[in-house]
């Protein structure tokens, strides 16, 4: 009977040994599997559907016409799901974007509207994501090492939540100052981390962690963002609004040891009608920076070290 | 020893972290429109489908315990037009049916459930006409959802981005666009409770909800509310208001407001107890 109940015993240690090994080695997230396998990169996507990644993919440099690896051309409707794996560029100013749907660099095509960018590793791309249209989702992407901006996203109703952004470097050939996520038009910036973005050495440029413009009712909150690294004569930003037409901040996290100009920046006071529709910043903490809430409606509990 | 390598195994086996986004695959799949579902259990889509109907339901749930996820695939209504009377995914009278992962577009009802014990999430619905979520359901909730440009239709009734009734828990929800039609002279509600007597409202964003004429805007209405709970919610108009809009109101002061943002109402925060840390800009 000793024995049959030690045989259990082990038996039972033994698969429990199993399932730990098998929940330690799982991924985070679950694989999606009813897709259009992305088997090489640079891909083109011209209809709505499911994508997704089943391996990692490298981005070859092509110096005399870079290449964006996965770019979504007049489709609506489209989900990017790398499912966890990692789309690497070349880096330097050879790279093109990692996710791209961009009526507004590319205005021969229709916008691309609805389009999901979820569980993709983006690394040495320029820049990592860019969308442009209406209703867009980026969430759980981590970009690393992009040129110009991390996360770019312009159009209305759209939503760029739960991202990791980690250092951006600027680039001097870029019309945008490095921003590790920069929206237009209407995009909620939801519990992202930000860390690490720089200006190009000679630049004299600014950095900004989220840069915000023509806002109207957006919410930026529960975001965290540290290390911002201007060139020079540049400064550095924590969230940068300009004309934030009744955007809300909150809720956000901003430590910048090398010292920066403003936490929550709301530029261009004087523009007309802003006194009308200014935007509100409640409970933001801001260690670090030489001021906190500049030129938007103080709401409260922001706390400054 | 074996005990604790045991109950550490166990432990480990149960840590498996729930996947944000998981696809579900082990379900039963839903191939035609429309569809009617009678026996309990997984139902889920592995595939976009469109409609053309203009009356029913695109998938109606007739039993309780039921799940439908949708795989973030698309269940879309919009060639219907906008005099459209159908319903996207539809119960009455059921018990515990939970929808998520839905694109739901171009219905009359984008997603609506009668009963109880209902949850509504992750879902995104756009150009519904004249509800995108409605759950009428004691303990039900509604979360993480997006609803975008509900509005439009042809009887000129009152659109509404979410619409619950009874204790329902609505929380971390966007509402943006919300859109009387032009001429109707009727209202426009982001989020419309009736007879919330103990549920919370928290986390949601809710802009761009706009009356027709002179009729009032509504971001968060409760009507017949009791001890709801109001918090941190972020309800943004750009541009002048309607003067008879408002941001926020409760039925009595047994409703409590508290870290809410209101900008661009005519009307701030209604007949709620003030919580404290609300931040109200009004439209001038």
């Amino acid at each position: 009977m000793n024995m049959l109940r030690a045989w259990s015993l082990r038996v039972a240690v033994a698969v429990a040994m199993v399932a730990a090994v098998l929940a330690l080695t799982a991924p985070a997230e679950a694989e999606t599997k009813h897709c259009t396998e992305i088997a090489a990169v640079p891909y083109r996507i011209t209809a709505p559907g499911h994508y997704c990644l089943h391996r990692d993919l490298q981005l070859a440099s092509t110096a005399s016409a870079p290449k964006n690896a996965i770019y979504i051309s007049g489709a609506s409707h489209v989900v990017v799901d790398c499912n966890g794996h990692t789309i690497t560029g070349p880096g330097g100013a050879d790279s093109g974007a990692g996710v791209v749907a961009d009526a507004l660099y590319f205005p021969t095509v229709r916008p691309a509207n609805n389009i999901v960018v979820r569980n993709c590793r983006l690394a040495a791309v320029r820049p990592g994501i860019s969308l442009h249209g209406h209703g867009h989702v980026v969430e759980d992407n981590h970009v690393d090492g992009a040129m110009g901006a991390g996360i770019r996203v312009s159009g209305l109703d759209g939503v760029v939540r739960r991202n990791r952004v980690s250092n951006t470097v600027g680039w001097t050939g870029t019309s945008w100052r490095v921003t590790g996520i920069a929206v237009t038009g209407g995009i909620d910036v939801l519990d992202n981390s930000i860390d690490g973005v720089t200006a190009a050495a000679g630049s004299d440029d600014d950095a900004f962690g989220i840069y915000v413009s023509s806002q109207p009712n957006a919410v930026i909150a529960g975001n965290r963002i540290r290390h911002l690294v201007k060139d020079h004569l540049g400064a550095a930003y924590g969230i940068y609004l300009d004309k934030p037409e009744r955007a809300s901040i909150h809720g956000n996290r901003l430590s910048n040891p090398e010292g920066a100009v403003g936490g929550v920046f709301c530029d261009d006071p004087a523009e007309p009608g802003f006194e009308q529709y200014p935007a509100i910043a409640s409970d933001n903490l801001f260690n670090g920076f030489l001021g906190g809430v500049v030129g938007c409606v103080d709401g409260g509990d922001n706390v400054m070290q | 020893m074996n005990r604790h390598l045991l109950l550490c195994g166990l432990l480990a086996g149960l840590s498996l972290p729930g996947p944000a986004t998981a696809e579900t695959t082990h379900c039963t799949p839903i191939t035609t429109l429309p569809a009617t579902i009678s026996q309990q259990g997984l139902y889920c889509l592995a595939q976009d489908f469109s409609t053309s109907a203009t009356s029913g339901n695109a998938i109606t749930i007739n039993t309780n315990n039921v799940t439908i996820d949708c795989n973030d695939r698309r269940l879309g209504g919009l060639a219907a037009g906008a005099g459209t009377v159908a319903n996207g995914i539809h119960a009455s009278g059921r018990a515990n049916i939970t929808v998520r992962n839905c694109q739901v577009r171009g219905f009359r009802y984008g997603i609506s459930l009668h009963g109880s014990g209902h949850t509504v999430e992750d879902n995104r619905l756009d150009g519904n006409t004249t509800i995108g979520i409605y759950v009428g359901g004691e303990g039900s909730v509604v979360r993480g959802n997006r609803v975008r440009e509900t509005g439009g239709n042809a009887a000129h009734t009152g659109p509404k981005g979410i619409r619950t009734v009874d204790n329902v828990d609505i929380i971390d929800n966007t509402v943006t666009g919300v859109v009387a039609t032009a001429g109707s002279g009727e209202s426009a509600w982001g989020i419309d409770t009736w007879k919330n007597h103990r549920g919370v409202i928290a986390g949601n964003r809710i802009r761009g909800v706009r009356a027709d004429g002179s009729a009032p805007a509504h971001g968060i209405s409760n009507s017949v509310s009791g001890r709801i709970s109001l918090v941190e919610n972020r309800i943004i108009n750009a541009g002048p208001a309607n003067i008879a809009s408002s941001a926020m109101s409760c039925s009595d002061a047994d409703g409590i407001a508290t870290g809410n943002h209101v900008n661009g109402y005519a009307g701030g925060i209604k007949y709620c107890t003030d919580g404290g840390r609300n931040t109200v800009v009004l439209s001038p």
